[in-house]
């Protein structure tokens, strides 16, 4: 379908007439410079200049804490599955978010098993992505096929022409939501594909090039990054799990049955995280990753090695960015590629 | 849309619990309405649930040609079992499975089978092994070595005693330590396999056990001759979902809730990352 235009100040009255169909979530700030997603409200001017949220939007998705299911009673417990969701609608996420939602459907999916709760939120969705025309200082999206535009992975992207957005449609559920208000939508006018290749060559050309990740990438899918330096370098993690926890790819979670009610509970998926000393520890008391350059090994062979790749069609970032933000010890994504690069010659 | 149905348990009441050992029961569940109860293959394992204490990993240690129960043999160590050994017949657990590869049974027709196994190892072998004894005519020799560190601490005695007078199999064991009445060997299991007659071409052995057993075995059994991928054990991790998403279980790319947990010591070496 070809593309079309829709003036910003139209965005809310367009999120509005979702509304019916939809649960709908949109940018704003909320708290000094942060922003972030929460339910649109037509009262409150939606945040447009941002580069990206702090959390990802995974967690509307896959959140950080979920009842899988209710238990009533131990030993003779009857179980309820949770009350059915609305679909979610999400306007202005990022395209290297996209791309972390479209790999995480693609985990939930795979090895046989399908983690229904998490793919029938993406796939009930309506994917709004705005791209992205000023990279953030940490951002590296180009150097991880996640961005700055989007070719699919969406169902409609916004683009911004000044004072209106250059809308691409890439599903008939976007189309279909399009038909729904076909008063705010309009035909682009003759400049407008102009236009957008000029801001994209503009973004493009703004972003710092990061050659090593294929370098490091190649490094860590031979186990040819020497020991010492894991162990060098994970003297600076605190085995805090906040790269994990940000970042839109990570799906690790841990599960346990949490009091809800008199001899009631949950039994409650949260988000976990691989550089925890307890991930891998064993009743027993046994750890196989009891030492913690182990586990920074093993995040990096999670996260870039062509063994995953293989499996999942692509490396596990996207470029956000946020790890780089996050991490107290310089042991982002980023730069512990850089360091493959520049140290293991 | 709701929850994943992927975590939700089947539920299931103990019919009637076995002491093994001190501090080791097998749990035999009903299982009614389990729709794979005797549609399982030696080797898989099930995620069962003590609720209001969590859900953790077990294998299947009964042959699905043998029981009208899903058999579970659990040691007592961490809040799920310790809150499993209070229960007793009539009381429900949940039931998800069953998870992961089997042992290549197909593979072992024809051919000689070693079993070694120690302590609470034997109960992913008993499944295989009384599976072989159920097709018994389709198998060579079949020779089970089994140690444990004590005499109590072996599990399944009375079946061990069923095994000794069996023309159908040998059984030979040893303990770590003695106790009045044992006429056994006295001493590790690998002691048991030194010298034994091999033919490396047509023999499988399958091993399970605490993981320095495992190293000494494997020696042993080259030793012998047999290619590492000609024994076979099953990988045990920390585990949550068993269906390849939680993460724990993760050694390199594979996922041992998935891929494994049966493995040969050829494909072991091969993984990047020790298990």
């Amino acid at each position: 379908m070809a593309p079309m235009t829709i003036a910003k100040a139209d965005v809310p009255a367009f999120l509005a007439s979702l509304a019916p169909r939809y649960r709908v979530f949109a940018p704003r700030q909320v708290a000094g410079a942060d922003v972030a997603f929460v339910d649109f409200d037509p009262s409150v001017p939606l945040a447009w200049d941002f580069v990206n949220t702090g959390v990802p939007p995974k967690s509307l998705f896959f959140p950080a804490r979920e009842a899988l299911f209710h238990i009533e009673g131990t030993r003779r417990p009857a179980l309820r599955a949770p009350a059915p969701e609305p679909p979610l609608a999400i306007f202005g996420l990022r395209s290297c978010d996209a791309t972390g939602l479209a790999f995480l459907d693609r985990f939930f999916s795979g090895r046989g098993f399908e983690d229904d709760s998490v793919i029938a939120r993406v796939r009930a969705s309506l994917l709004m992505t705005v791209a992205c025309d000023v990279p953030g200082p940490d951002c590296f999206c180009v150097c991880c096929d996640g961005g700055p535009w989007l070719t699919s992975g969406f169902d409609l992207q916004f683009g911004d022409l000044g004072d209106r957005l250059l809308v691409d449609v890439g599903t008939e559920k976007g189309a279909a939501a399009a038909r729904e208000a076909p008063m705010l939508f309009h035909h682009p006018m003759p400049e407008d594909a102009r236009e957008r290749e000029r801001r994209m060559s503009k973004v493009d050309a703004q972003f710092q090039r990061r050659s090593y990740v294929a370098a490091g990438t190649k490094r860590i899918s031979l186990g040819k990054v020497p020991q010492e330096k894991w162990e060098q370098w994970a003297e600076d993690c605190q085995c805090c799990g906040g790269c994990c926890f940000v970042c839109p790819t990570c799906s690790c979670f841990t599960a346990s049955d949490r009091p809800a009610g008199a001899e009631a509970f949950d039994r409650e998926r949260a988000w976990d995280a691989c550089l925890y000393e307890g991930f891998t520890r064993e009743a027993s008391g046994h750890n196989p990753r009891g030492a913690k350059a182990e586990r920074l090994k093993r995040r990096f062979f999670h996260k870039m090695s062509y063994q995953y790749v293989e499996v999942m069609g692509r490396h596990g970032c996207v470029g956000c960015g946020r790890c780089v933000a996050a991490c107290l010890g310089g042991l982002d994504i980023s730069s512990v590629l850089a360091r493959i690069h520049d140290e293991c010659q | 849309m709701s929850a994943s149905s992927l975590y939700q348990p089947l539920l299931s009441a103990i019919a009637r619990v076995e002491e093994e050992t001190p501090d080791t029961r097998t749990y035999f569940l009903a299982a009614d309405g389990v729709p794979w109860r005797d549609a399982y293959r030696p080797g898989q394992f099930v995620e069962l649930s003590v609720f209001g204490a969590g859900e953790a990993p077990f294998c299947l240690s009964q042959s699905p040609t043998r029981s009208a129960f899903i058999e579970v043999t659990v040691r007592r160590t961490g809040t799920v079992t310790n809150r499993l050994d209070t229960y007793g017949p009539g009381d429900v657990v949940g039931l998800r499975g069953p998870f992961g590869n089997w042992f290549p049974f197909e593979r072992a027709r024809g051919k000689d089978l070693i079993f070694v196994g120690g302590g609470i190892g034997l109960p992913p072998l008993r499944s295989l092994i009384n599976y072989v004894l159920d097709r018994r005519a389709d198998y060579g020799e079949v020779r089970v070595f089994y140690g444990a560190r004590t005499p109590a601490d072996r599990v399944y005695k009375n079946e061990l005693a069923a095994w000794a007078r069996s023309p159908d199999l040998s059984l030979v064991e040893a303990v770590d330590r003695a106790e009045a009445g044992w006429t056994g060997h006295v001493g590790v299991v690998t002691t048991l396999l030194k010298g034994i007659p091999v033919d490396p071409a047509r023999t499988l052995a399958f091993t399970c056990g605490p993981p320095v057993m495992l190293s000494f075995v494997m020696a042993e059994l080259i030793g012998l001759g047999l290619p590492p991928s000609s024994i076979v054990t099953t990988l045990e991790r920390y585990m949550k979902c068993g269906v390849g998403k939680c993460g724990h279980c993760c050694v390199g790319h594979h996922y041992i809730c998935v891929d494994g947990p049966v493995y040969n010591f050829d494909q072991i070496q091969r993984l990047p990352e020790a298990p």
